[in-house]
C-alpha cells in the first residue's frame, strides 16, 4: 500500500484515523494503541504477509535485549558488552543475509571464478530502516540514555506506518515520550490541518514532479549508450530532480499522515540542493540517516578524535558503509565513496582558509551532486560511466537524433498513421523535459520557503493556504490516476 | 483563524469540488458511458475502442459487425437486410483478436446477440499487445465494475474539455453516421487512393503511399536477394501458437454461446498483397492459411460458425478496386453481404484444400514485372 494509492488515502487512512480517535474518546487506551500497532502491521503486510514473522521477531528480540541492557546500564560488565555486541551482530546479519548474500556470492564467483548460485532472496520491506532504528535503541541503553519504556510503546515507536517503510529514520527519545504523552491522546484540529497540509503538498511532490522527472529519467538511463551531450544533462538532472522530489515528497506525506496522530516526526529535508558545499548538503540532505551514520558509526569509529589522518580515514568509512546501506552493489558503494572523499576534500580545503564565491561553491557542490546521483541511479557501472562520457562530450552536440531513437522504438509504428509523430514527440520530449528541469531549479533554488518553513509559519493557517493546499491534494489525486509511474525510490533500501 | 475551520473547508473543498467534476462528466458523458446522450445525440468519437463501450449500452441492436479498417465501410442497415436481425458497427481499426474479444465477450455476456460478423485479419500472427493503442488503457471499460469507466475521462483531453466553457462539439466527438460509424470510403486522403497501382504511385508522396511504398520497396527488393524457403519448424510453431490465439480469443466465445452466429470472414485482400507475402515469406503464408484450415475445421463440430473466403475472385487482381495493398473499396464491403446471403464464398472442410491450392498458386505464380517497370518508369 503506497502512501500515493487510493486505498491508502481514501480507505487505510481514514479507518485508521477514525478508529484510533474513537478509541481514545471512549477512554480505551490501550485498545486504541493496539489498533494502531495492529494497523501498521496491516499496512506491513500489505505487500507480502510473509515479512510479518520477521519485524515481529526483530521487535521482541530488540526489545528484550535493549530492556535488559537498561536494567543492566548502572552496572559495568563484561555480559553488558557482550549482549550489545550479541543484539548488534545479530541485527546486522538479518540484514546482511537479507540484503547483501546475493552480492556476495556475485563478488565471490567473479573472484573465484566459481559459480555459486544466487539464494534470489526478496528483500524485506523496511528491513534497513527499522533494523538500523532498533541498533540505536540497543546502543542507547548500553550507554544508559534509554527509559524503562512499555512494550506497546515500543512496538509503536518501530512500526508506527507513518515511518516504517522509508522513515525518517526516528529515534527512540523523541517519538517514546510523544507516543506516552496524554497530551497527545486528544483530537487535535491545529494537528490535523497541518497534517493534511504538509501530506498534500509531500503527495504533489511525488505524484505530479517527481513522476515526471522518473519517466524522463528512466528512458535516459535505459539507453545510455545513445545519449548525446544536453540528453545526458536532461538524465541526469531528471534523476536529481527525482529523488529528491521522491524522497522528501514520500517524508512529507509521513510527517503529515503522523501530524493526524499528533506524531511529529523529525524533518529530513532542509532545501538540500541550496547546499554550498558538501558538507552542508549533508546536513541538509536525509538528515535522520546523518544523524544515525554520525551518532552511531562515525563518532564510535573515533570521529574527528584522533587526528587528521584518522579523521579523514573515518569519514570515508562512514560514507562507504552508508553506500552500501543504500543498496548491494558497487555503484552504491563509489558512489558513498565518492561523498567520503568529497568531504576528506572539503576539509583539506577548509584549512586553507579559502572562501569561494557563494554562486561557485554552490554550482560546484551542486554538480557534484548531480554527478555522484548517476553512479547511485545506474544498473550497471558501464551505463554510469556512459552517461558521464556523454555529459562531457561536446562533439556530441546535438539535440534530437538519440531522443528520436528512444521514444520512437514504442510510436514510430505510428507513424503511418501519425506522420509527424516521430520528429515532434522527440523535440517535445527534450522541451518538456528541460522545460521541468528549469522549473524543478526554480522551485528549489528561488522559491522562498522550502515546505518545513512554510508549515511552520502561522500565516499558513489561513484560507488562501487551505484553499492552496486543497487543490494540491485534489490535483494529486487526479495526477495518481493518469501516472505511469508509482513506488518511491527509497523503497528499494 | 480558527483550526477546525481550517480542516472543515479543506474536507468540504476536496469533497464537493470533485462532486462537482463527477456532476459535470455524469451530464457531459462524451461517450455515453452512463446514460442515454441528454444531447449531442448523433455524436460519437472516432477511438471505437472506447466509444463502443458506449454503443453497447445505449444502441437498439442484436447483431455486431466486430473487424478492423476493412469492415469499418460495412452498412449496418444492409447486413440487417441481407443477413436478417439488427446490426450495429463497432468494427474497430488495427483491432486483433484479444482486443475485440474484450468488448465481444462484455457485449456477448450483457445481451442476447443473434449474430457476429467478424474478419480474419492478421490470421497467424497470433498477436497479444496491439501496435498502437495499449488495452490497459481501455479494457476496463468492458469488465464488470462500471465504476471504473470513469478513469477514462481522467486524462488531458477530457478534463480540458469538462472544464472549458467553449462550445462541447468537439468533446463530444463529430456528427455520424450510424450506420457505420467508422466508415473511411468519404474520406478525401482515401478516395483519392482508389484507381489503381499508377494512382497510388501519383500520391507517393502522401504520408499512407509513402508508407506504402517503403513496404513494398523492401519486399521487392527481399525478393530479388533471397528466395523463400517454407521452415517447416518455424511453421509448425507458428501455427501452434495461432491455434492457442483463436482458441483463446475465439473459440472459447464461440463454445460460450452457441445460439449466437460467428460469420468469420477471410478478407479478400489484393492479389499483390498475398503475393507479396507469399514470394518473399513462405512460412508466413502457410501459417495463415493453415489456421484459415483449422477455422474451417471448426465449423464443422461447431454449427455457430461459418468462414467465408474469396480468395479466388477475379476483383483481387484489379488494384483500382484497393486504395492499398489491403483495403479494398466500400463496394466490396456491400458484395460481401451479398455473398453472406447467397452462401457464395462458404468454406468447408470438403472444400477447403482445393481452394487453398488455387489460392497459393495464383499468390506464388503472381508476375511482378509489370509493378517493377511501373515503379522504375515513375522513379
Amino acid at each position: 500500500m503506497l502512501f500515493n494509492s487510493y486505498i491508502f488515502i481514501f480507505i487505510f487512512l481514514p479507518i485508521s484515523f477514525f478508529t484510533y480517535f474513537f478509541l481514545l474518546k471512549k477512554r480505551y487506551i490501550i485498545a486504541a494503541k493496539s489498533f494502531l500497532v495492529f494497523a501498521s502491521l496491516f499496512f506491513y503486510s500489505w505487500w507480502n504477509i510473509s515479512y510479518l514473522p520477521l519485524i515481529l521477531s526483530s521487535l521482541l528480540f530488540n526489545y528484550t535485549i535493549g530492556n535488559t541492557l537498561h536494567i543492566n546500564s548502572k552496572k559495568s560488565s563484561i555480559n553488558k558488552k557482550f549482549l550489545l555486541m550479541f543484539g548488534i551482530v545479530s541485527n546486522v546479519l538479518l540484514l546482511g543475509y537479507f540484503k547483501y548474500t546475493d552480492f556476495m556470492i556475485e563478488n565471490i564467483n567473479n573472484i573465484f571464478e566459481s559459480s555459486i548460485p544466487l539464494v534470489n532472496l526478496a528483500l524485506p520491506l523496511a528491513i534497513s530502516f527499522f533494523t538500523f532504528q532498533q541498533i540505536a535503541y540497543l546502543v542507547d541503553s548500553y550507554r544508559g540514555e534509554t527509559s524503562e519504556y512499555d512494550f506497546l510503546n515500543y512496538a509503536l515507536f518501530v512500526t508506527f506506518f507513518p515511518q516504517l517503510i522509508a522513515g525518517p529514520i526516528v529515534h527512540h527519545s523523541e517519538m517514546m515520550p510523544q507516543f506516552a504523552s496524554p497530551w497527545n491522546l486528544l483530537k487535535k484540529y491545529k494537528n490535523i490541518s497541518l497534517g493534511l497540509f504538509i501530506f498534500s503538498m509531500g503527495l504533489f511532490k511525488k505524484v505530479v514532479i517527481a513522476d515526471s522527472f522518473a519517466l524522463w529519467a528512466s528512458k535516459g538511463f535505459s539507453n545510455p549508450e545513445i545519449l548525446s551531450f544536453f540528453e545526458a544533462w536532461a538524465t541526469s538532472l531528471s534523476y536529481t530532480f527525482q529523488i529528491y522530489f521522491d524522497f522528501s515528497g514520500y517524508t512529507d506525506m509521513a510527517i503529515g499522515v503522523a501530524f493526524l496522530f499528533n506524531i511529529k516526526l523529525p524533518i529530513n529535508f532542509n532545501s538540500p540542493y541550496k547546499s554550498l558545499s558538501i558538507q552542508d548538503f549533508w546536513r541538509r540532505w536525509h538528515m535522520t540517516l546523518s544523524r544515525f551514520l554520525k551518532e552511531y558509526i562515525y563518532i564510535p569509529l573515533g570521529g574527528n578524535r584522533k587526528g587528521t589522518v584518522n579523521t579523514y580515514g573515518n569519514l570515508l568509512a562512514t560514507f562507504i558503509i552508508g553506500g552500501i546501506w543504500h543498496g548491494a552493489g558497487w555503484t552504491f558503494v563509489f558512489w558513498g565513496f565518492l561523498h567520503g572523499i568529497g568531504l576528506v576534500i572539503h576539509r583539506v580545503w577548509q584549512l586553507f582558509g579559502i572562501k569561494l564565491w557563494t554562486w561557485l561553491a554552490w554550482l560546484i557542490t551542486f554538480n557534484f551532486i548531480n554527478v555522484s546521483w548517476v553512479f547511485f541511479r545506474a544498473e550497471k557501472w558501464d551505463d554510469a560511466v556512459e552517461i558521464l562520457k556523454a555529459m562531457i562530450d561536446y562533439d556530441n552536440i546535438v539535440f534530437t537524433k538519440s531522443f528520436i531513437y528512444i521514444y520512437d522504438t514504442t510510436i514510430k509504428k505510428l507513424s503511418f498513421i501519425m506522420p509527424n509523430l516521430e520528429a515532434s514527440s522527440s523535440t517535445k520530449f527534450l522541451f518538456d523535459a528541460t522545460t521541468f528541469i528549469w522549473l524543478g531549479f526554480i522551485f528549489i533554488l528561488i522559491r522562498y520557503k522550502n515546505s518545513n518553513m512554510m508549515i511552520s509559519s502561522k500565516d499558513v493557517f489561513s484560507i488562501g493556504y487551505t484553499v492552496y493546499f486543497a487543490f494540491l491534494f485534489l490535483f494529486s489525486i487526479l495526477a495518481i490516476s493518469l501516472s505511469e509511474y508509482s513506488e518511491f525510490i527509497y523503497f528499494n533500501f | 483563524m480558527n483550526y477546525k475551520k481550517i480542516v472543515f473547508i479543506y474536507v468540504s473543498l476536496t469533497i464537493v469540488l470533485p462532486m462537482l467534476f463527477l456532476g459535470n462528466i455524469i451530464y457531459y458523458d462524451p461517450l455515453k458511458l452512463f446514460h442515454k446522450p441528454w444531447h449531442h445525440k448523433e455524436y460519437l468519437h472516432s477511438n471505437m475502442r472506447v466509444q463502443a463501450a458506449g454503443m453497447l449500452k445505449y444502441l437498439d441492436y442484436d447483431s455486431l459487425i466486430v473487424g478492423t479498417s476493412i469492415l469499418q465501410n460495412t452498412s449496418a442497415r444492409e447486413a440487417s437486410k441481407r443477413l436478417g436481425g439488427k446490426f450495429i458497427n463497432i468494427s474497430i481499426a488495427g483491432s486483433d483478436y484479444f482486443e475485440r474479444s474484450y468488448i465481444l465477450g462484455h457485449a456477448l455476456k450483457n445481451k442476447n446477440i443473434k449474430k457476429v460478423l467478424y474478419s480474419l485479419d492478421y490470421l497467424g500472427e497470433a498477436g497479444h499487445e496491439n501496435r498502437v493503442y495499449n488495452y490497459k488503457n481501455w479494457d476496463y471499460l468492458y469488465d464488470d465494475n462500471k465504476l471504473n469507466d470513469i478513469k477514462v475521462y481522467l486524462n488531458k483531453k477530457y478534463l480540458t474539455c469538462l472544464f472549458s466553457f467553449v462550445n462541447k462539439d468537439w468533446c463530444m466527438g463529430m456528427k455520424r453516421d450510424f450506420d457505420r460509424p467508422g466508415a473511411w470510403y468519404q474520406v478525401e486522403e482515401h478516395i483519392k487512393t482508389f484507381g489503381g497501382f499508377e494512382t497510388w504511385l501519383k500520391n507517393k508522396n502522401s504520408p499512407n503511399m509513402k508508407h506504402l511504398f517503403k513496404i513494398i520497396d523492401r519486399l521487392l527488393l527481399q525478393m530479388e536477394k533471397t528466395k523463400t524457403i517454407h521452415n517447416k519448424l518455424i511453421g509448425l510453431l507458428g501455427l501452434a501458437k495461432s491455434k492457442k490465439y483463436i482458441n483463446k480469443y475465439i473459440l472459447t466465445l464461440v463454445q460460450q454461446y452457441p445460439k449466437t452466429e460467428f460469420i468469420f470472414i477471410a478478407p479478400p485482400y489484393s492479389r499483390l498483397s498475398n503475393a507479396l507475402v507469399a514470394q518473399t515469406d513462405i512460412t508466413k503464408f502457410i501459417v495463415y492459411l493453415e489456421s484459415l484450415k483449422y477455422l474451417v475445421r471448426l465449423s464443422e463440430v461447431n454449427n455457430n460458425i461459418k468462414v467465408y473466403a474469396w480468395g479466388n475472385e477475379k476483383f483481387l487482381d484489379n488494384l483500382e478496386n484497393y486504395r492499398d495493398l489491403t483495403h479494398f473499396s466500400h463496394k466490396i464491403n456491400s458484395w460481401i453481404l451479398e455473398s453472406i446471403e447467397n452462401k457464395k464464398g462458404l468454406l468447408s472442410v470438403k472444400m477447403i484444400d482445393k481452394y487453398l491450392e488455387s489460392f497459393i498458386q495464383k499468390a506464388i505464380e503472381y508476375d511482378f514485372t509489370e509493378i517493377k517497370i511501373k515503379i522504375r518508369d515513375y522513379n
